[in-house]
């Protein structure tokens, strides 16, 4: 294995794969944090190219966290399939970016059993931000859960309905007007404001009779940790189709997520045994860029690996949903727009290469230096990427995380944009409610949650007599 | 002469609309969008926003975008007398980007504090610029008067008044390390929410130190005018530092 | 967190009382160091079985009688009354009307707590029938206002509720037992108010004389029809308007209805149809109520526009409400003195200017008057959102001023949150008084409060709204 090279008559050195994936990575103000990064420009090129003549057995061989000391090593590792990764053990990272640029998509499906989150990482780290769009677009995921998302053609959403105080009336008014915007055919799923078992089984009751009411073909989510899911689940308190929880990339970091390997293992246990939905895919999955440094648990290793280690997590568990929550965390993990705008691609393509059905939250907060253009930019890509889903919350303000993310509208657009379509049975009951036209577009009474008024609950005294 | 005036979209009313063209019953838009916050009945043209919707977000964006990043006017602290420090970062950018440097001072800053402050108060109080310099302007004067006039019929020894430059929280276990105070209290701008770049924190601990955990905190929060008013905010504080005082603790420890 | 207070609710009506009891789940939904409680949820854990309200010979209530099935019922609930933290105890239709109302409130106490709150009324009843009837929970998230009619024996008591905010109340005498009759179907009792209605109709309905069904469901027919007639916002006769207690109502129109009250179990009844083929079926109770119930279900299925909706309670709606609707919570942020109350039926004192000193003091000397000098009052005012110090520091100032001479407590309640500072500064300003300061909540002119020992925090209000509309 090499580490050196010489670029403009200076050399560059690396001491081992951490450091060259590290600074081979595009500027993120969270690797600088870490003090990881590349001190120049010129360094970050010299590291990539020192990273694409690395073969793709230098990188398995060197997980950024030891064997022994982290359960997500382990289980990454332990997944590979050796026959197929005996096949291109020796192709280089660069050769790996022209294969991934170059072959079908049943060629890409092929050699996924063999990839470990190093090689992952390195090969996004190579790619530009239309390779990444470029060859995510040839990638698709599908997963089922009560429906199937991630077929070519479609765009799904998450309706998102967060309240400040967990009211069920402001929740369900959020949701009626999601829905009357072909919202939420990925899932109905509510980020809680308190993290308690009762509420949660309320929501989650709630969502499941508002589909059932109006025949709504998708899933319901109360995004709570685990262990307060897995209550609900033990009582039997309420239907769950889909069980939430947000990963980090290392042990270290999991625990101060309340979370390990053993733990997810029991969480999926209970879940497939009592959950509502039909399907082999219940889990969802959230994750971003920079979560492990803010645990303490980078272990050294720059942001984008560190993530690239949450999809071998989340691929255990054969998730229906899996997104980053890209611009959530902060400036001091990515900076600016742009950097926002580069982490969703590469976490997007990672997601896909790894073999997880990946979507987006691409979002921001008021801290960043970015706006609401940034996140249209960003949202556009992924869309032309075949990004699974994205979120759609009223005019994108999200009112109990502080933060902004895709809009309702934004997902109706995005769809007439890019052609694409809700999931075919959601496109079907939508055009049954005249929420959406011919062509699967709003029609001209989307966009009004008073459509929802519902007559069953008013007994008429004449049907009683 | 008469001026006329654009109307003005960065008030909290103008949310409160419903723009959507014939709705099925407008009586229950009105409502729905009652019972939550979310920007909901806003409408459409064709599949984006119709421009009074977006000028309102990008209008309620821009004032937390400006509270981040301005610098904060010192003349309110000034004029109140704070004694005034700085932490290791140099600027807004460097303070939005190395959260470490926020939290520590220079050993010049940690020595001239010890020179120029009062040891050994009962109640330290702290002020730090935060994500938001305006939220300190717009609530610290009445804050301010409620609590000291607390402490004084408390009979509390209170520190000299300190103002924190590119601070983050932790600079209070630094200064309460430095001078050994018993309760320590700083009052810092929040990260703004969408519209809201006037909200400010209280931190509040027993014996602050950064030996101890995050949790040693006692926290409240949402302070500004359309949350929990400032004056409500210091009755609380006193409330609380009585609390802390007696019970000689803080945080997750103190069951309130 | 959460905590778990319990309520009673005991409802002495024309014809039939009874008691229940709930239980209100507090939380607390805060995550930082000021509380913000909520009321999670009230669940009703006991319901008596429904007594015909104990009466003297001489049409009194039978205190003593009273006071046994209380007893029994507090036993049977395995509920003590010390255990209770807040309650109604209502006095309704016609007999609030009857003089010894006062006193059967004040024979009761003992047996059922000290927290109870001694309402009459009956725009205050109509308000609480709606609650219980589930009808002000109906008028959330749709179309329009819904209007609860709860038909007891002695009167109807109608509210309007928009968005689970009440609207409008009044009452009408219109009930079950206006008319009553005995086994062979001979009218013994016909109520004073019923009396011009009858004789506009000419209907041949008297004291001694054997009922005709049909006359008899001329007269229900009538009633029903001024029912529907308000709903339809039409012009009523004068006859009709004399059916209003103390006030008529505006001209509105009422699209979904919604019935409770003793009558309305007959009214959702509809395999009670066969009954009412001769007048020994109808003379169930001895009563028109099964009457009434019929010409109302007949007479509203008939209108396309009205939609009648399902009530959640139909005889209990009123005793549900009082339990578990009456009493609010203050903010979370006080100034609270335990060893001041309970206090009861404490009158109001509205300030309506508190701009400037002066002007306080002013409305303050001429409203002061209306009450003596030894009587507790409760001062209450707006006050403006977030209130700058320098202001309410010179309220806090003027009002330790103004009641320096006056009683131990100063008890002073404000809307906007801000009744930690205010009470800081009375504590500050008036050291002689024991001070409570209560925020978040709205106690007009005329209003009488009474508070309750704090609960996690927060305090427990009635406030009793007893002035009618003219």
């Amino acid at each position: 294995m090499r580490l050196k090279t010489t670029l403009f008559g200076h050399t560059y050195a690396f001491k081992d794969v951490k450091e060259v994936l590290a600074k081979a990575n595009e500027e993120k103000s969270g690797d600088i944090l870490a003090g990881v990064a590349a001190e120049s420009t010129v360094e970050r090129i010299a590291a990539k190219t020192v990273l694409a003549d690395m073969t793709l057995e230098d990188l398995r061989n060197n997980p950024v966290v030891p064997y022994e000391d982290d359960d997500i090593t382990r289980v990454d590792q332990d997944s590979v399939d050796e026959e197929v990764f005996g096949r291109i053990k020796a192709m280089t990272v660069g050769e790996f970016r022209e294969f991934l640029l170059s072959a079908s998509e049943k060629e890409i499906a092929a050699i996924r059993p063999a990839l470990t989150s190093e090689i992952v990482a390195a090969v996004a780290k190579l790619m530009s931000n239309m390779d990444l769009v470029y060859a995510a677009k040839k990638m698709h995921v599908e997963a089922t859960c009560n429906t199937t998302i991630g077929k070519p053609g479609t765009l799904s959403s998450r309706l998102q309905p967060n309240h400040a105080t967990d009211d069920v009336a402001g929740i369900m008014a959020s949701v009626m007007e999601g829905i009357s915007y072909g919202v939420g055919d990925a899932v109905i799923g509510l980020n809680p404001a308190v993290d308690a078992i009762d509420s949660v089984a309320d929501i989650l009751k709630e969502f499941k009779e508002f589909m059932y009411k109006w025949d709504i073909p998708t899933q319901n989510c109360v995004l709570a940790h685990v262990t307060t899911q897995m209550k609900v689940l033990e009582r039997n308190l309420a239907p769950m189709d889909l069980m939430f929880q947000s990963l980090a990339g290392s042990e270290v970091a999991s625990r101060a997520f309340g979370i390990n390997v053993a733990l997810m293992d029991e969480a999926y246990a209970i879940m497939k045994e009592r959950k509502s939905s039909v399907g082999p895919n219940f889990m969802y999955f959230e994750t971003g860029q920079g979560s492990e440094l803010s645990a303490d648990g980078n272990h050294g290793a720059d942001q984008l690996v560190m993530e690239a280690r949450c999809y071998a997590f989340a691929k255990r568990y054969n998730p229906f949903l899996v997104n980053t929550v890209v611009g959530f965390i902060g400036p001091e993990y990515l900076y600016d727009g742009r950097q926002m705008i580069r982490a969703g691609l590469e976490d997007h393509f990672m997601g896909k290469l790894t073999g997880i059905p990946m979507g987006c939250d691409v979002c921001y907060t008021n801290h960043m230096r970015a706006d609401q253009n940034d996140l249209e930019n960003l949202a556009m890509m992924l869309t032309m990427a075949d990004c699974n889903y994205i979120m759609g919350i009223p005019a994108g303000d999200d009112v109990m995380l502080m933060y902004q993310t895709t809009s309702y509208h934004d997902a109706a657009a995005l769809r007439r944009l890019s052609g694409k379509h809700t999931i075919a049975p959601f496109e079907k009951r939508m055009k049954e409610l005249g929420i959406f036209d011919e062509q699967g577009n709003l029609s001209t009474i989307a966009g009004d949650p008073s459509v929802f008024i519902s007559r069953e609950q008013e007994i008429h005294l004449r049907s009683a007599v | 002469m008469k001026e006329e005036f654009v109307p003005d979209v960065s008030l909290p009313e103008v949310k409160d609309k419903v723009l959507i063209d014939n709705p099925k019953s407008l009586e229950l838009v009105k409502r729905l969008k009652k019972a939550t916050n979310a920007r909901l009945g806003v409408g459409r043209a064709g599949d984006r926003f119709k421009t009074e919707t977006l000028l309102k977000f990008r209008a309620d964006h821009a004032i937390a975008q400006d509270a981040v990043w301005t610098e904060i006017d010192e003349s309110l602290v000034d004029e109140m007398g704070f004694y005034k420090v700085q932490t290791m970062v140099n600027n807004k950018e460097e303070y939005v980007r190395r959260p470490d440097l926020g939290r520590i001072f220079s050993e010049e800053s940690t020595e001239a504090i010890k020179r120029d402050c009062i040891h050994q108060p009962d109640v330290q109080i702290i002020v730090a610029d935060g994500l938001s310099g305006f939220a300190i302007n717009a609530n610290l004067k009445d804050m301010y008067a409620i609590m000291m006039d607390g402490f004084r019929e408390k009979k509390y020894k209170v520190g000299t008044p300190i103002f924190v430059r590119y601070s983050r929280v932790a600079t209070m276990d630094r200064i309460s390390e430095a001078l050994g105070a018993k309760v320590t209290i700083q009052l810092i701008g929040e990260r703004p929410g969408l519209a809201t770049g006037e909200s400010m924190s209280v931190y509040m601990a027993y014996e602050s130190s950064p030996k101890k955990p995050e949790s040693q905190r006692t926290v409240v929060s949402n302070i500004y005018s359309n949350g929990i008013p400032p004056i409500e905010a210091g009755a609380q504080v006193v409330h609380l530092t009585e609390i802390l005082m007696r019970e000689k603790k803080s945080g997750v420890e103190l069951k309130i | 967190m959460e905590q778990v207070i319990l309520s009673a609710g005991i409802d002495l009506g024309t014809t039939t009382s009874q008691v229940i009891f709930s239980r209100i789940k507090l939380e607390n939904i805060s995550y930082t160091a000021v509380p913000e409680i909520r009321i999670k949820e009230k669940e009703i854990i006991y319901k008596s079985k429904i007594y015909f309200t104990p009466l003297t010979a001489d049409n009194h209530i039978d205190i003593p009688a009273l006071r046994s099935i209380l007893q029994r019922e507090y036993e049977m609930a395995g509920i003590s009354r010390q255990d209770i933290s807040t309650g109604a105890v209502i006095i309704t239709g016609e007999t609030s009307r009857k003089e010894n109302a006062q006193q059967a409130l004040e024979g009761i106490s003992a047996e059922a707590g000290d927290f109870v709150v001694a309402e009459a009324g009956p725009d205050l009843e109509s308000v609480l029938a709606g609650f219980g009837s589930g009808a002000a929970a109906a008028s959330r998230g749709w179309e329009g206002a819904v209007i609860n009619f709860d038909i007891g024996g002695g009167t109807t008591n109608a509210a309007v509720f928009c968005n689970e905010e009440i609207q409008d109340s009044f009452a009408l005498d219109i009930g079950g037992r206006l008319v009553r009759l005995d086994e062979n179907g001979k009218i013994t009792y016909i109520s004073d108010r019923l009396m011009p209605l009858i004789k506009e109709l000419s209907l041949p309905i008297e004291i001694g004389v054997k009922a005709e069904l049909d006359k008899l469901k001329q007269l229900t027919d009538a009633l029903a029809m001024v029912l529907l007639h308000i709903c339809q916002g039409h012009e009523l006769t004068a006859v009709e308007e004399k059916l209003f207690i103390n006030h008529g109502i505006e001209n509105r129109k009422y699209k979904r209805v919604m019935f409770s009250g003793g009558v309305a179990e007959c009214i959702y009844d509809s395999s009670l149809d066969g009954d009412y083929v001769d007048i020994h079926g109808v003379n169930k109770y001895g009563d028109i109520g099964p009457l009434l119930g019929e010409s109302i279900r007949q007479m509203f299925s008939q209108e396309d526009e009205i939609i009648v909706l399902e009530p959640r309670e139909k005889i209990r709606a009123t005793v549900i409400g009082a339990g578990s609707y009456s009493v609010r919570i203050s903010g979370s942020t006080v100034i609270m003195d335990d060893g001041c109350v309970p206090l009861k039926n404490i009158p109001v004192l509205r300030l309506h200017h508190t701009e400037q000193e002066h002007e306080i003091q002013e409305e303050y000397k001429i409203k002061r008057r209306l009450y003596p000098q030894t009587q507790q009052i409760a001062i209450s005012f707006a006050g403006k959102r977030a209130p700058e110090y320098s202001a309410v520091k010179a309220v806090a100032k003027v009002l330790a001023d103004i009641t320096r001479n006056e009683g131990d407590i100063l008890l002073v309640i404000v809307e906007q949150d801000f009744a930690k500072a205010l009470g800081m500064l009375l504590r500050q300003f008036a050291r002689q008084h024991h001070i409570i300061c209560l925020d978040r909540i709205h106690a007009a002119e005329g209003d009488y409060v009474d508070v309750g020992k704090s609960v996690s925090g927060i305090v427990p209000v009635a406030v009793k709204t007893l002035i009618f509309k003219s």
